[in-house]
């Protein structure tokens, strides 16, 4: 990243704007989408432009940022359609947002003001904060974009004090090499299917067959959408290998195996050219191309440490109807605006009958649970776990870098155990019945997607979209054109054996990021620490035990850059091999000779050491991420290796979104015949964070209840009550084509008009009656919701676009939603 | 001049999120009892709004705290005889609507459901009649200005001539945690017939004895803050206690302990006994806060220690007073203002009113605009903290605006503004006690009940209590 040729060591000193050297001016046109609904069209912009010689001939260039003064119309004295002032009426003007967003062009223009200049004095010392929220709207990363181009126009990336504060949940787990490797089981051996969740139950639950996006209209004006319904696009990125898609094929594993040893593929490299093969003449498909045929369904879902039917089901009538088959409020008219083409669509008479997905798809709901809140009571099987002052556990977290011990302050109650020995009970449990069963070794084979920090992110150069399935070019597995294909052995009968230890493949080495170390020491010192598996009968005898969650801890600590000195030692040398840097390894080098402990960090939660598995130095200063990018001219991760104001994909170029834009939320009709009879309003509707229970756990408390209003609350604006003749604290009802939720009317001036809050995380399970509208009990606050996927989430395969676990994909965005509120006319406990 | 000693608290409004883990904590160590269920020794408001219980800002309705009449203070609650008649009908005596029912749920329901044809659904059920109930009020109702018309009842608002105020484009909003003020001048205390209630000598904490109490419940309606509460099951008064069996052991209060903000401060002042009378009673209610700043003693003067020694104030103490953080707060740096000081009870629980959020207007081209451009209205701050008194709330403010000017100019050499009232020295000393502080620096109690001898406190282990229904505890 240093400005220098690295030839001949020459100072590079990069031109920022061509303009006063530019050879020509030529007219661009910009996708705009600020016109009323529908109506799309293209903004003139004159950009400087070089032009240069190549072998291919004259090519026009420019720099990028010439393009983005562009893109924002600012005059450049080149002419063309740009703003003349602040006060002009021109996209991207503080005159022209105010029509958008309400908030005046002066206060943009002081806040603005503000930012730049103190940024200025400070040398980029101004923050953004930024919530989960804007995650959740349809458009979140260009919103995301256009809030990091403000900063990095600023200089504030990188900067103590200023940069951009991210306040979303779990990505900052701190001790992620050791936790990954026992999560995942790849202590044994390769082979977890891990997926984004979003895309998972968008298919699980059918949300795709009541879809009301059409992606027409949501495009670049002079781009025809290469599918209408964004399912497709999903099954386009299992295809290219770009989102994982579990469970893969319409075949098992094993049954793959077998076909093409029968067909005379042998080896691994065999297995991939047959799956290859038989995935281009169609003999096997994806299973998400038909996800309402029986053997495509998942059918066993573990529920553990969420509330994921109360709480986190966005779409949560869906998740009734088609995951659990039970009563639901889902308007049952509402059917998909177009139909998809790469899925296969079955009629209702299809799917309804015995066995078929509106009977439910899943055989077996488990919920490891204290609570007996939604998921508990639409599950066949409870497990009653500790609370969080029952177990020994660890806890970090995304804004500071400390590691906490969960620890059991009091003993468990009745037959409640910890997570961790629920799951040891289970793993003993089905060792012995595949014992039992005589269960031969399960041979898997199953695809895996293009991962971040691999060379997979070269897989697909230039952003170029070539589908084997459409003739573009040949189905490659391994890091190409489509997802690599792997196997393993299952041997269901040793998965106790396996669990209680910490596995052989540790000796050979760990890494995260594209880093990696050796780790065969770090496996010894476990095994002095821990104790070792002293059953001769298990094939883990002499292993590192893990039997109890401290061992477990003790482990991921030992083997993790952020609470081993010595390991983060070792990733920064790497690191310093791979960028050719030096002097990276003085990040660590102070702390070398920490190893934390469960011990340790029950006596005091400890500050974490610097990794370059983060992004930020905390060494003797506070964590802020990109520090170490800025300082130590360690590259972004991203196809440039610096940070991007354009992105070349052909998916960007799709949705008009190569530079950050404005693009309107989505508007929807709540239902398509709002149901009258009474006096009805519009709102649009929000779920933020309840300052109470950020997520599920203190909804149903009485003490926690008895500090607001007892149950389920809907905030709306004085007059916008007034206007359906709703006051205070009367039951309302709240629907739309996704469903019908019964609650209490919350009317306040704080909320402005035309905007409906149901605070996050308000389960059904208590004082919550029937809604007449539906039949059935009121739902949560994420029955009006449902997942819209974005296309341009599901890009893989190139440079920061690339898939990783917990870090990329589609975002669960249930933002963009109206519903239609009435007063309740009566309220019907059903008791019955 | 008799010097005693007070036990005193300032809260930091700027930096209470209104997250209630004060009231959650204390609830569950004081109030989680039968006959307690509906009380909040301490609780927290969104204002603007009516709190809880409802309107108890209202002292034309509930007739709290002092009045002077005659140059002499009164209870407003009515003279010994006129209280007396009240014995058995007694219309400022809050009802349990004025609280709020308290409520479970049938849980059970959720455990032990038969199959059926809907969800099961936990349903409320009174904690007092045991009967289903409809939930209708309760101790948050109006929690972040939730219920519009409740928001806008505020006296304070009405005071200001603002009560229809209250739009979207311009609200504003702040959250008030409250407990106990432990007054120097406890109209719960003057109003008790039968001596149960009692302002400690040691540390001024008022405490009800729950031995003395005979449930004539005069402090109820007398306590213009409405926090002295009565138990149904015991029949007995009850309060918060600045929980002083932590005080003793040299720990602050549970709400302090536990504030997720750090908006808490505790320590010890000086104040003078014989000087109570006097500045209560000064005809000008806006000169209220000016005496009670006057009764506060610098605990570094020669002749304040040597009255504080004569009148039993110990050596601990009054160290425990020379590091006070309130005193620096209250006294020093007169950031911190006492809640409705027109009440004349002279509470001892001080607050730093909210600068936030920050503007009203786009027009201050300003970081720091003037205290008057606020967008929480001074006008509305002076009808909770000075009786009306405009000059002290815009001084008050200007002082931690300069705090932060003087903090930024340290960092950036932007020009220090114009006429500072401290040296700048003075304001990072207010920034470090207000912005990093920590627990030690926080609270600064002395530990052990001054003054009593080990015989003594070793008689005294055990002896009190609050007495449950059937005398389990």
């Amino acid at each position: 990243m240093r400005s220098e040729n690295s030839d001949t060591g020459e100072e590079i000193i990069p031109k920022l704007s061509i303009l006063r050297e530019r050879d020509d001016v030529v007219e661009l046109m910009l996708p705009y989408f600020g016109n009323d609904r529908g109506e799309k069209s293209m903004i003139s912009r004159a950009v400087p432009v070089k032009k240069i010689k190549t072998c291919d001939g004259v090519k026009i260039v420019t720099t990028v940022y010439d393009l983005t003064l562009a893109n924002y119309g600012i005059d450049t004295g080149l002419g063309g359609e740009c703003a003349s002032s602040y006060e002009d009426d021109t996209p991207y003007t503080p005159r022209w947002q105010e029509k958008f967003t309400g908030v005046k062009a002066e206060m943009v223009i002081h806040t603005a003001r503000e930012f730049a200049d103190n940024s200025l004095k400070t040398h980029g010392r101004t923050m953004v904060i930024m919530g989960g929220g804007i995650n959740h709207w349809f458009h979140a990363d260009v919103i995301y974009r256009t809030i990091l181009n403000l900063l990095m126009m600023c200089g504030c990336e990188g900067r103590n004090g200023g940069s951009w504060a991210h306040y979303v949940g779990q990505e900052k787990l701190r001790p992620i090499e050791g936790w990954a490797r026992v999560m995942t089981g790849t202590d044994w051996q390769g082979g977890a299917k891990l997926q984004n969740s979003t895309s998972f139950y968008y298919f699980a639950t059918d949300q795709w067959r009541n879809e009301e996006i059409d992606t027409a209209p949501l495009v670049s004006p002079d781009t025809t959408p290469r599918y209408r319904h964004p399912s497709d696009y999903n099954i386009m990125a299992a295809r290219l290998g770009w989102l994982p898609a579990y469970p893969c094929f319409n075949k098992s594993g094993q049954k793959i195996f077998d076909e093409a040893t029968a067909a005379g593929f042998e080896g691994i490299d065999g297995i991939r050219k047959f799956v290859a093969q038989s995935l281009k003449n169609r003999t096997l498909e994806f299973s998400w191309e038909d996800p309402d045929a029986p053997e495509n369904f998942p059918r066993n879902l573990f529920i553990w440490r969420n509330n994921l039917i109360g709480s986190s089901s966005k779409g949560h009538d869906y998740f009734l109807k088609y995951l659990l088959g039970t009563r639901n409020s889902i308007f049952a008219e509402e059917e998909s605006v177009v139909k998809p083409q790469e899925i296969k669509w079955r009629d209702e008479s299809e799917i309804s009958g015995e066995g078929g997905a509106l009977q439910g798809k899943l055989d077996l709901l488990v919920d490891l649970d204290f609570r007996m809140a939604a998921s508990a009571l639409y599950s066949d099987v409870v497990l009653p776990t500790a609370t969080w002052y029952e177990k020994d556990d660890l806890s970090s977290t995304d804004m500071h870098p400390f590691v906490h011990p969960f620890q059991a302050a009091v003993d468990l109650i009745w037959e409640a155990r910890s997570d961790w020995d629920i799951f040891r009970t289970l793993a003993k449990a089905v060792s012995k019945v595949a014992t039992e069963a005589e269960l031969p070794v399960y041979k898997d084979v199953f695809a895996v997607p293009i991962q971040h920090d691999t060379e997979g992110e070269t897989a697909q150069p230039e952003g170029k979209i070539l589908d084997w399935s459409k003739g573009d070019c040949e189905p490659v597995p391994g890091r190409k054109t489509m997802p690599a294909i792997a196997m393993i052995e299952r041997d269901y009968t040793k998965l106790y054996d396996k669990w209680v230890a910490l596995g052989p493949a540790i000796q050979k080495g760990n890494g995260m990021k594209g880093l990696g170390w050796a780790s065969d020491d770090l496996y010894e010192e476990i095994r002095t620490r821990n104790g070792v598996v002293e059953d001769k009968n298990l094939i883990s005898y002499g292993m590192p035990s893990l039997y109890t969650a401290k061992k477990a801890c003790d482990a991921v600590m030992g083997l993790s850059t952020t609470t081993n000195g010595k390991v983060a030692v070792r990733a920064w040398r790497d690191l310093e091999r791979k960028t050719g840097l030096s002097d990276l390894t003085k990040l660590a080098s102070d702390r070398e000779s920490e190893r934390f402990t469960f011990e340790m960090v029950a006596i005091q939660p400890r500050e974490t050491i610097t990794s370059p598995t983060f992004t930020g130095s905390n060494q003797n200063r506070r964590y802020s991420p990109f520090t170490v990018s800025i300082e130590q001219l360690v590259p972004f991760r991203t196809v440039t290796g610096r940070q991007s104001f354009y992105v070349d994909h052909e998916l960007m170029f799709e949705w008009g979104e190569s530079m950050s834009v404005y693009k309107p939320i989505l508007d929807f009709k709540p239902l398509k015949n709002p149901l009258g009879q009474s006096k009805e309003i519009t709102l649009k509707f929000l779920t933020p964070h309840n300052k109470w229970s950020t997520h599920s756990m203190y909804f149903d408390s009485q003490q926690m209840l008895t500090l607001f209003r007892g149950g389920q609350t809907v905030w709306l604006n004085e007059k916008d009550a007034e206007s359906i003749g709703v006051r205070d604290n009367d039951w309302c009802e709240v629907y739309n084509r996704n469903g019908v939720v019964i609650s209490r009317a919350v009317v306040s001036p704080r909320l402005p008009r035309g905007v409906m809050f149901m605070y996050h995380a308000q389960d059904r399970h208590i004082n919550v009656p029937g809604s007449k509208i539906s039949g059935t009990r009121g739902g949560t606050h994420n029955t009006p919701t449902r997942i819209h996927m974005k296309p341009t989430h599901m890009i893989g395969g190139y440079g920061q676009l690339s898939y990783g676990f917990n870090y990329y994909g589609t975002t669960g965005n249930q933002r963009d939603i109206y519903v239609v509120v009435r007063k309740a006319q009566e309220v019907d406990w059903l008791e019955d | 001049m008799k010097i005693k000693a007070q036990v005193s608290m300032v809260m930091n409004l700027d930096k209470c999120i209104g997250c209630h883990t004060c009231s959650i904590t204390c609830k569950n160590v004081w109030t989680n009892r039968a006959g307690a269920e509906y009380m909040y020794f301490n609780n927290v408001e969104t204002k603007p709004g009516i709190g809880y219980p409802k309107n108890w800002e209202d002292q034309e309705r509930w007739k709290g705290g002092w009045q002077v009449e005659d140059g002499e203070l009164t209870l407003r609650s009515g003279s010994k005889l006129t209280r007396m008649l009240k014995l058995f009908y007694h219309p400022e005596q809050p009802e349990l609507d004025d609280y709020y029912e308290p409520w479970t749920y049938d849980y059970e329901t959720l455990i032990s459901s038969p199959r059926k044809k809907h969800q099961p659904v936990a349903r409320p059920r009174s904690l007092i009649t045991q009967q289903r109930m409809e939930i209708k009020w309760g101790p948050n109702w109006g929690d972040d200005l939730a219920g519009g018309d409740d928001a806008r009842a505020d006296v304070n608002l009405k005071k200001i001539g603002q009560e229809i105020a209250l739009e979207f484009s311009d609200i504003f909003m702040k959250y008030l945690p409250r407990n106990c003020n432990h007054c120097l001048n406890p109209a719960c205390v003057a109003a008790c017939p039968s001596g149960a209630i009692y302002k400690r000598e040691e540390d001024g904490v008022v405490l009800v004895s729950q031995e003395t109490c005979r449930g004539w419940r005069h402090c109820v309606p007398a306590c213009p803050y409405k926090k002295v509460y009565y138990n149904w099951k015991t029949n007995k008064a009850e309060k918060c206690t600045f929980c002083y069996p932590r005080l003793e052991n040299g720990l602050p209060s549970v709400c302090t302990d536990t504030c997720v903000g750090r908006v808490r401060y505790m320590g010890i002042l000086l104040y003078d006994m014989d000087a109570v009378c006097d500045a209560a009673k000064i005809p000008d209610e806006k000169m209220i806060y000016a005496n009670m700043l006057d009764l506060v003693k610098d605990p570094n003067d020669p002749a304040v220690i040597e009255s504080a020694r004569k009148s039993g104030v110990s050596e601990m103490v009054l160290k425990s007073a020379q590091e006070s953080p309130v005193y620096q707060i209250i006294k020093r740096w007169k950031l911190a203002l006492p809640l409705h000081p027109e009440y004349r009870t002279l509470p001892m629980v001080w607050y730093i009113p909210p600068l936030s959020p920050i503007a009203k207007n786009f027009e201050d081209r300003v970081y720091l605009p003037k205290s008057e451009a606020m967008r929480i209205p001074v006008e509305y701050l002076a009808a909770l903290f000075t009786a009306g008194n405009t000059r002290i709330i815009v001084e008050t403010l200007q002082r931690l605006l300069d705090m932060r000017a003087v903090m930024r100019q340290k960092e950036i050499g932007e020009t220090l503004p114009q006429n500072l009232e401290f040296e700048p020295l003075e304001y990072e000393r207010m920034y470090r006690l207000l912005g990093i502080a920590k627990y030690a620096d926080r609270v600064k109690l002395p530990a052990g009940l001054q003054g009593k001898t080990h015989e003594e406190l070793r008689e005294l282990q055990g002896s009190t209590g609050y007495a449950c229904p059937g005398g389990c505890c």
